[in-house]
């Protein structure tokens, strides 16, 4: 706490006159003049500072204010934080806030405007005024590249069955100079909701006294330089590629080119590389629902918006209600269709499903275990022992890995075994000089697009890289549904029965699993645009 | 008598030019109407409306309705000839499919002329309707998909009079302007409209919520950031010289010109129509 010289109130960062401000008698103080005199009593590269712990969830924020803090930022349960004095670790520089509250505010309201199905919870005014002005460790990554550089060119030219490449060596100075490229440094902090606000404009940085921090929070850094560094340091090597790439001599040897880029760009690595800590400024909010967590954030300089938008079923169906009515009388107006037409959409409707499902599940299972973020994963290795609902599956029970494979395989040749008949069906028709069934053309068309989907599931995997059948168990309770209704779509086409009634009822069971199917995925969006509760056990923290 | 006669003729004589006249139009009126009272009517024909010249044709091959059953089918044919042509045909050997046939068919009895066709093709077990002209602009393939899906259950049942009957009605109805019965088409486009709009819903909420990582260039834009560089020399070290003969077998050289666009049709039907198995 910085006292006032004047009357000893607490001065604390006035963002709009960028000094520290009594709020008693109006004294205005330079935050670099203030810091300056307790400076000489701390160790270098340290400062003392205020350390409130959540007794929820063992999160950790620093404050220069010793008064107790009563709600927690991460897990945003309301209690007295425990508060202890520590030493941090003293960030190299820091952007001061430059937007306030107000500002904060109506960026989110703003930003609220776009997403009508948000929960009210998110929206009232006393859940506004919880954003805390938050100072989020940064990593600032600089890199430097000065001297000579040499890379290999080439030119080649046909002269009769012989092609000849004349090789070069081309030599170059170069000085590159790249400094402020800034990562979050909290693995509290979510890659993803920091990424959204960036980025910062670092050429605004001021060196860091502590005094900046009264009247706000910081956050602790958790994660290692080195978790960036080399992301960082490839942004660099691309740019520097590319402005070299388009020099005229450069484009004459064809040098980067064919799939070579890996030349230009090893010529290039940076000789000198420093990662500074830096504090920058965020408005941050958790909005807690259950045992789950939403996060908002403000970009504290710029004013970029980004939050977490869960979906309040409700208002959804309720929104969908309303355009599924002009809809209707669109689709009444131009849209006649028969039971086998029916049939065949509901199982293109239940296939579109079962894309999406698949996607977000995959998302989900890669935000639960912590893979999507560097900066967690560098400090919690992911667990492999969750589900997608982020619980913890019993050891013992995981699916073995060839089975989900093989199932695949089974439906595969499933499907092939219905595009068999389908073609025969196909040839005859056509050798008779007739057109094609729709049924037929249903079935073979359903069959096509399912088999693409499970080969390129097959041959790609997941984003993540491991093998796609991997995550088979967490995934079939939700993807079964639709795919019971393609699949009872398949056999009703197959079957071709006279009676309409089978169509329809075939086709409205299907669209049923498909309306099952897309509660499914607004309920996986939901789990994609909440977190977890924290927990960090490093810390302490008493959630079960 | 012979004076009544004799005055007759007297007025003949000084009437004659009109006379002569009336009855050289009558008869030219006459020879130019598609059917008269009294000469043999085209195969099939059990009407024709005097007013519109459109005709109605019944022809049941498969023999599926009794002489009653024809000329109560006929009655209620009749009423659509105000529109265009109508025919009823019934088939028990069909080597084609349901629709070629009955677009052949069509085409044979009325060529282009406006109208619309009920076949009945126990062969393949399937009811078409086929329309063509100003009839076809009500009587679209979607309509004729609705009335065939509506009174297919009849034929199901062996009641081809029935069936033939409720399709002739409801077309009628439908070229009065009228509406019919369509339950499955508002069921199924409720459920689709609903489906469509969680879709577009969630699509919407993807686009407006999803937290984007902004691009390397605005990173860039961000950040002290400088590049210089001296302009690169070359120089020759080594050169490879690697057997690369030229295959023979590229593309194809050249090639004739391809024929013109189509040019415009070049007759057959214009119409259409949809149908349903049974």
């Amino acid at each position: 706490m910085y006292e006032c010289p004047n009357c000893a109130g607490n001065l604390k960062f006035d963002i709009a006159r960028q000094q520290l401000h009594c709020e008693y008698c109006g004294t205005m103080m330079d935050p670099y003049q203030v810091s300056g005199e307790r400076d000489a009593e701390e160790k270098a590269g340290e400062y003392e500072v205020t350390v409130f712990t959540c007794p929820q969830c063992g999160g950790e924020i620093l404050s220069e204010d010793t008064t107790a803090a009563t709600f927690c930022s991460f897990c945003g349960s309301s209690a007295i934080l425990d508060s202890r004095i520590s030493k941090g670790k003293r960030p190299g520089y820091i952007i001061p806030f430059t937007r306030t509250k107000e500002d904060c505010r109506e960026a989110y309201k703003k930003m609220l405007r776009r997403a009508p199905f948000v929960p009210d919870d998110m929206k009232k005014e006393a859940q506004i005024e919880k954003f805390r002005g938050i100072y989020m460790p940064f990593w600032v990554y600089s890199f430097e590249k000065k001297g000579n550089i040499s890379f290999s060119g080439k030119r080649s030219r046909r002269k009769g069955d012989y092609r000849i490449t004349d090789h070069y060596r081309i030599e170059c100075a170069v000085e590159a100079e790249y400094h402020g490229l800034a990562y979050d440094a909290s693995a509290a902090f979510s890659d993803s909701l920091s990424n959204a606000i960036g980025p910062f404009d670092l050429k605004e940085g001021k060196t860091f006294v502590p005094s900046f921090l009264s009247g706000f929070y910081a956050d602790t850094n958790d994660v290692e330089s080195y978790v960036y560094e080399r992301e960082a340091q490839d942004l660099v090597v691309r740019d520097t590629a590319s402005c070299l790439g388009r020099d005229a001599v450069c484009r004459k040897y064809h040098v980067g080119q064919d799939g070579e880029d890996y030349v230009l760009k090893n010529a290039l690595l940076p000789s000198e590389r420093m990662a500074e800590l830096a504090m920058l400024p965020v408005w941050f909010l958790s909005c807690k629902s259950k045992d789950r967590v939403s996060y908002a954030v403000v970009n504290g300089q710029t004013g970029k918006a980004a939050a977490d938008l869960p979906v309040d079923k409700k208002k959804y169906m309720l929104g969908s209600l309303l355009l599924a009515v002009p809809l209707f009388f669109l689709l009444n107006l131009f849209f006649t269709i028969t039971p086998a037409k029916i049939l065949v959409t509901a199982a293109l409707l239940a296939l579109a499903c079962i894309l999406i499902s698949n996607r977000q599940i995959s998302h989900i299972i890669s935000r639960e275990s912590g893979e999507d973020d560097r900066g967690l994963a560098s400090v919690k290795p992911p667990s492999r022992g969750e589900d997608a609902a982020g619980k913890r599956r019993r050891p013992g029970i995981r699916w073995p890995e060839g089975a989900a494979g093989k199932i695949i395989l089974m439906l595969l040749a499933f499907y092939l075994s219905a595009l068999v008949p389908g073609i025969v069906i196909a040839i005859a028709g056509i050798l008779m000089g007739g057109i094609l069934p729709s049924g037929v053309v249903a079935v073979i068309i359903i069959t096509i697009l399912a088999s693409i989907f499970f080969v390129l599931r097959r041959a790609l995997g997941k984003p993540s890289g491991r093998r796609s059948g991997s995550h088979f168990k967490e995934k079939w309770s939700t993807l079964v549904k639709p795919f019971g209704g393609m699949i009872l779509a398949v056999i009703i086409l197959m079957w071709n029965p006279v009676s309409d009634w089978f169509y329809y009822m075939g086709a409205f069971v299907c669209m049923g699993l498909v309306l099952w199917a897309i509660l499914d995925i607004i309920k996986q969006h939901n789990l994609l645009t909440t977190r977890r509760l924290p927990q960090f056990n490093r810390r302490g923290g008493d959630l079960p | 008598m012979r004076k009544l006669l004799f005055r007759g003729w007297k007025w003949v004589l000084r009437f004659r030019i009109p006379l002569c006249t009336g009855i050289f139009f009558l008869g030219w009126l006459l020879a130019g109407m598609p059917v008269c009272h009294g000469q043999e009517p085209e195969e099939g024909t059990v009407y024709s409306n005097p007013d519109t010249g459109y005709r109605v044709v019944l022809e049941d091959d498969a023999g599926l309705l009794t002489k009653e059953e024809r000329e109560e089918l006929a009655a209620v044919m009749a009423k659509i000839t105000a529109y265009g042509n109508v025919a009823f045909k019934t088939i028990d050997q069909n080597f084609d499919s349901t629709r070629t046939f009955a677009g052949e068919y069509y085409g044979d009895e009325f060529g282009r002329d406006s109208g619309t066709l009920f076949l009945i093709d126990m062969d393949n077990r399937n009811i078409w309707i086929h329309s063509d002209g100003a009839v076809y602009a009500v009587i679209t393939k979607a309509n004729a998909e609705t009335v065939t899906d509506n009174v297919y259950r009849y034929a199901s049942a062996a009641d081809y009079h029935g069936c033939a009957m409720e399709a002739f009605a409801e077309i009628y109805a439908l070229l009065e302007g009228e509406r019919i019965a369509r339950p499955m088409k508002y069921i199924s486009n409720a459920l689709l409209a609903l489906i469509l709009a969680m879709l577009v819903n969630f699509v919407l909420v993807i686009c407006f919520t999803r937290l984007r990582k902004p691009g390397e260039r605005e990173v860039l834009k961000s950040i002290h950031r400088k590049f210089q560089y001296t302009k690169p020399g070359a120089t020759f070290t080594y050169q490879t010289k690697i057997y690369d003969p030229v295959s023979d077998s590229g593309g194809s050289s050249g090639g004739g010109s391809s024929g013109g666009g189509s040019g415009g049709s070049t007759g057959g039907s214009s119409g259409g129509g949809g149908g349903h198995s049974f």
